[in-house]
């Protein structure tokens, strides 16, 4: 019996020592072959810009991933623009570009365009893409509830008879306010065709937002192939914690490394809401 | 030298036939104090060596010779029974087994199960009675059956803590659930933390995990046959338990003594009833997330009535749900998901030699999605219904051949997809999804043969077949086996099985979820299939102990999986996201058990089993992981299950398990890129590249769990507390890895560490189980 007090402690101790549920622990990750990556959107009226870095060992430490003094070329309808290594920003936008041209793209829907990239290390990168035509938002809509909350509804037209892929975002007054402030960015998402082939799209939001306020819709218009690397990259991300997830290989549009050289067309709308 | 040969066994066969007169002694064995069935009990006649088993509807059928020869009927638990027959004619003799009363100090004649096994030809099967299942201590004190099915050789978990089960390197799609005969899609609850068997309700389960018998068809790795109790025939019993996430209640009553009984079980938890009363003592604190509401339910019954001395019927029924639901302001998210099942059986002996049992029974899987935000709803289903009818025969001809033959038909209509979305303001109405029918068969022959005293065959042939969207399948699946005893003590077995699978089960989480697709077999989705060999041996040590010793090698074709970025829900093509692929696995299985002794002593009380495997598993898709072949999540190298139960006196006993496994295959990021968004407002973000399916191991999983049962000996019947210790050294599990990255003002990451959580520490919890 006497024992007794020793048990309990023990027993204590050790619910307390269980209470902490996660613990670092030792992996050996083998070693990464770097590999040339990059981002680029063909928008329409802004100039050839883009992101070229490389992949790294998560366990190689600190490091800039950003790819300089390679040789990154543009081609379209015969014309083959080099892009200069150096840091732009879009203050528009609020992005950083690593190469960049001033060549302006044009918005052409029936011819492509190709990439192709050399780094110093003669490690190489390719890729092919074309734009997708703009799909207009038909009407942004808003409706109040009994507390005079507004929630919101976007509606677009589907072309019918063949496979699209959108992505939807919502913004709140702003475009390039930060993801921690509240306005900005409220959400986005994919979205396809699949069943719902030419009907009407409408996304709606929750009643969320207050006279005065203003709701920015936008639509991009994705290739197939943007689409599905959007998709591999969000089911990746969203691997990394969740022990539900069954991790996926990313399906970039490019050849000989990861990301992505797409065309980006969209249409944008803004309702303020009275 | 052929002639001679075939002259010989013709001789041999007349001899058999010529061999002295036998009759049969047939019937029912069942429970003294309640009247149920008693599924497996042992009839046996030492002198003569020859014994036979009760059937699944406590039904048996022994030859005998005309000599005076003593019986012996037993059953583990139980005091047996031994009766001597000098039989002039076939009779019936119906017997009743009292269980072993711990009050008293009694000489009993128990079943040696242990010479059972070594003699049967059935390899690769483990039996569980309902009884034995109590005894292993559980998490929160939910006595669970499967849990108890995960200790066994072969058989691995898919978790920590979870109830699925992966057999011999095969996924947890492949294993056919029957209860009462009705096939049960989703046989867990909570994300498969527990199972959908109460073990209130169920007497038996067996597990084949190869040599399946003809009978037994439809998924590609193993069987878990569980059967329901009867109810008692004899007398109004109540049973249950209070425990720490769920109470359970069991009436059952005769309706017709002796001839007609009903039972019905219940069970809930009531974890949802303490977050409600925290969400409603919170609800007023600043950044209070409420908590959702979570609980499970499970309904069983069963009707039994004897319609005469040849014939039985029994009506069974299943009905289980999980209910998670969640709101807030103008969002509301349910999920519900469940099983359900009925089946009707009758039983006919025509005579002594033929007994007949014809079922016909439906049952289902379903979840439904229902959310609504802001003015919209949407509700997503997706589920699976069966309705079949199988009937069988089992024919004795002499002690030697034992014959079966059935015809299974079963008509599926799986629902996939099934999606409504709608607006207050209508501008929202639409609706989605598909339904598909089809129609599997099967008919099967199947015979024991007894060549000779130390050698037993049993051969059976199955044919299969599946029809939906207007494409045939129809495969033959052979089946099997053979028992050789080189001495009392010695016997080798082998088998061969192969085994077709029409529907599916697809799933693009690495962990089965409520969430998962049935999917049938269609013109571009083959059915798949699976061939195993497996040989071992058993020796019986000593009286008390047995050591089995079997390897195997199974292959698995036409194997599906979803293709990487797969679109799963609102998709009217899903089988155009399919990817398939192959499989392949081997391993070797020890097994050492020990049943109760002879005698007083603290040992001769102590019963419990060793279990070691040692496995490998593969699959291999062309469009999965390069093309490379990788380890299914599941594989485990080296799994170790340790069960011991001591009786110390008629109040105390005490139950320990330790188990240990290989960690988990898991797929971890070797590299990250960055990603720069095109969407206004988007910084860069950090993209895990994940390189190898699998490629990595978790650390190993081990626990010891303590059961500690205190009976109680009230005037009003039966009582005991039951203390379960879950993870007695509150071993830190790995129940998932990620990293967990510090960024600097780049977005780029400045520090990673490689992070393990677990699930559950230490476990005490208390059960109250009474019975009058």
């Amino acid at each position: 019996m006497r024992r007794l007090p020793i048990i309990l402690i023990v027993f204590v101790a050790a619910v307390l020592s269980a209470c902490q549920p996660q613990k670092e622990v030792d992996l050996e990750i083998p070693p990464h072959e770097r590999l040339l990556t990059v981002e680029c959107f063909l928008e329409p009226g802004k100039p050839y810009r883009l992101v070229l870095t490389e992949s790294v060992g998560f366990f190689d430490g600190p490091d800039t991933p950003f790819v300089d003094n390679a040789l990154v070329v543009i081609s379209h309808a015969g014309v083959h623009d080099t892009l200069v290594n150096g840091f732009t920003l879009d203050f528009q936008d609020f992005k950083v570009y690593n190469y960049a041209s001033s060549a302006i793209v044009p918005a052409d829907f029936d011819n492509t365009f190709s990439l192709y990239v050399r780094d110093p290390l003669g490690r190489e990168l390719n890729g092919t893409t074309r734009m997708m035509r703009p799909v207009e938002i038909n009407r942004i809509v808003a409706s109040f509830n009994a507390d005079s909350m507004a929630s919101a509804t976007a509606h677009w037209q589907d072309i019918p008879g063949e496979k699209n892929y959108y992505h939807f975002t919502m913004h709140l007054d702003s475009l390039v306010v930060g993801e921690d402030s509240d306005n900005g960015l409220q959400f986005d998402f994919n979205l396809d065709d699949r069943i719902g082939d030419g009907e009407e799209f409408t996304v709606g939001t929750f009643n969320d937002f207050t006279k005065g306020q203003s709701i920015i819709c936008t639509v991009y218009h994705m290739t197939e192939e943007y689409w599905r690397y959007r998709e591999t990259v969000d089911l990746s991300v969203g691997a990394n914690g969740n022990p539900f997830a069954n991790p996926v290989t990313i399906f970039s549009t490019v050849q000989g490394g990861f990301g992505t050289f797409t065309g980006l067309n969209y249409h944008r709308d803004t309702l303020l809401i009275e | 030298m052929f002639r001679k040969l075939i002259l010989f066994s013709f001789f041999l066969g007349l001899f058999g036939v010529l061999q002295a007169q036998k009759f049969s002694l047939t019937g029912y064995v069942r429970d003294k104090e309640s009247g149920e069935l008693m599924i497996g009990a042992t009839i046996s006649a030492p002198e003569i060596k020859v014994g036979t088993y009760t059937n699944e509807y406590g039904y048996y059928s022994l030859f005998l010779p005309t000599d005076s020869v003593t019986v012996r009927f037993s059953y583990t638990g139980y005091q047996g029974l031994e009766k001597r027959f000098k039989l002039t004619r076939n009779e019936t003799f119906e017997v009743t087994l009292s269980p072993l009363d711990r009050t008293l100090d009694e000489v009993v004649i128990e079943a040696n199960s242990l010479e059972d096994k070594l003699n049967s030809t059935q390899m690769s099967m483990d039996q569980i009675s309902a009884m034995e299942a109590k005894k292993i201590p559980a998490l929160f004190g939910e006595v669970d059956i499967i849990k108890t099915l995960q200790l066994k050789p072969g058989v691995k978990n898919g978790g920590e803590g979870t109830s699925g089960i992966y057999v011999r390197g095969g996924g947890p799609d492949q294993n056919l659930f029957l209860l009462d005969e009705a096939p049960i899609y989703n046989p867990s609850h909570l994300f498969g933390l527990f199972s959908t068997f109460n073990g209130d309700a169920v007497t038996d389960v067996k597990l084949f995990k190869g040599g399946f018998p003809a009978e037994y068809g439809g998924k590609l790795s193993s069987v878990i046959d569980v059967r329901m109790k009867e109810g008692n025939r004899k007398k109004f019993s109540v049973a249950g338990g209070l425990g720490l996430i769920s109470s359970r209640l069991l009436v059952e009553t005769p309706i017709i003594k002796d001839k007609a009984s009903i039972f019905v079980a219940a069970r809930r938890t009531y974890v949802d009833v303490i977050t409600r009363q925290i969400n409603y003592f919170q609800r007023d604190k600043p950044n209070f997330n409420k908590i959702p509401d979570y609980y499970f339910y499970d309904l069983n019954g069963k009707f039994s009535l004897q319609l005469g001395p040849k014939d039985q019927v029994f009506v069974s029924g299943y009905y289980g749900n999980d209910i998670f639901k969640f709101a807030d302001g103008d969002f509301t998210f349910n999920l519900n998901w469940g099983n359900n099942a009925v089946s009707s059986q009758w039983t006919h002996i025509f005579n002594p030699k033929l007994f007949l049992k014809t079922v016909a029974s439906t049952s289902g899987y379903s979840y439904e999605f229902d959310n609504r935000f802001g003015q919209f709803d949407f509700n997503l289903t997706s589920g699976i219904r069966d309705y079949a009818g199988k009937t069988e025969l089992a024919w004795l001809p002499s002690e030697r051949h034992t014959f079966k033959a059935g015809i299974q038909y079963t008509y599926h209509k799986f629902t996939v997809g099934r999606f409504n979305a709608s607006s207050d303001d209508g501008t929202v109405n639409f609706k989605s999804g598909q339904e598909y029918f089809a129609n599997e068969m099967g008919a099967y022959v199947n015979e024991e043969f007894k060549v000779s005293p130390r050698l037993t065959l049993n051969g059976g042939l199955r044919w299969s077949a599946f029809e939906s969207k207007g494409k045939f399948y129809q495969g033959i699946e052979p089946r099997a086996s053979m028992n050789y005893s080189a001495s009392a003590k010695v016997s080798f077995k082998a088998a061969y099985t192969r085994m077709f699978q029409y529907v599916h089960l697809v799933s693009n989480s690495g962990a089965s979820l409520p969430t998962d697709i049935w999917y049938p077999s269609n013109p571009n989705v083959k059915p798949q299939r699976s061939d195993q060999v497996a040989g071992g041996v058993s020796v019986l040590l000593g009286k008390n102990f047995l050591l089995t010793e079997e390897v195997y090698y199974k292959w698995l074709d036409q194997q599906v999986d979803f293709r990487d970025g797969a679109q799963i829900f609102f998709n009217p093509e899903l089988d155009k996201e399919f990817v398939f692929g192959k499989g392949w696995g081997y391993g070797n299985e020890i097994y050492i058990e020990k049943k109760r002794g002879e005698g007083d002593g603290l040992l001769s009380k102590l019963t419990g089993w060793v279990g070691y495997t040692l496995s490998w598993s593969f699959r291999e898709f062309p469009d999965i992981n390069y093309g490379e072949r990788f380890y299914p999540r599941y594989d485990r190298r080296h799994d170790v299950s340790i069960v011991a139960i001591q009786e110390f006196s008629k109040r105390w006993s005490v139950t320990g398990t330790w188990v240990y496994g290989t960690g988990q295959a898991i797929s971890l990021p070797a590299a990250w890129y960055l990603q720069s968004s095109p969407i206004p407002g988007v910084d860069p973000s950090i993209v895990p590249v994940y390189t190898e399916r699998n490629g990595f191991r978790m650390p190993p999983n081990h626990r010891m769990d303590l059961g500690v049962v205190y009976a109680m000996f009230p005037k009003w019947g039966e009582s005991d507390l039951t203390l379960s210790i879950y993870n007695v050294y509150s071993r830190r599990n790995p129940f998932f890895i990620y990293f967990d990255i510090a960024e600097n003002d780049l977005g780029i990451p400045e520090s990673v560490k490689a992070k393990q959580v677990s699930l559950f520490p230490i476990i005490p919890s208390l059960t109250w189980n009474f019975k009058f």
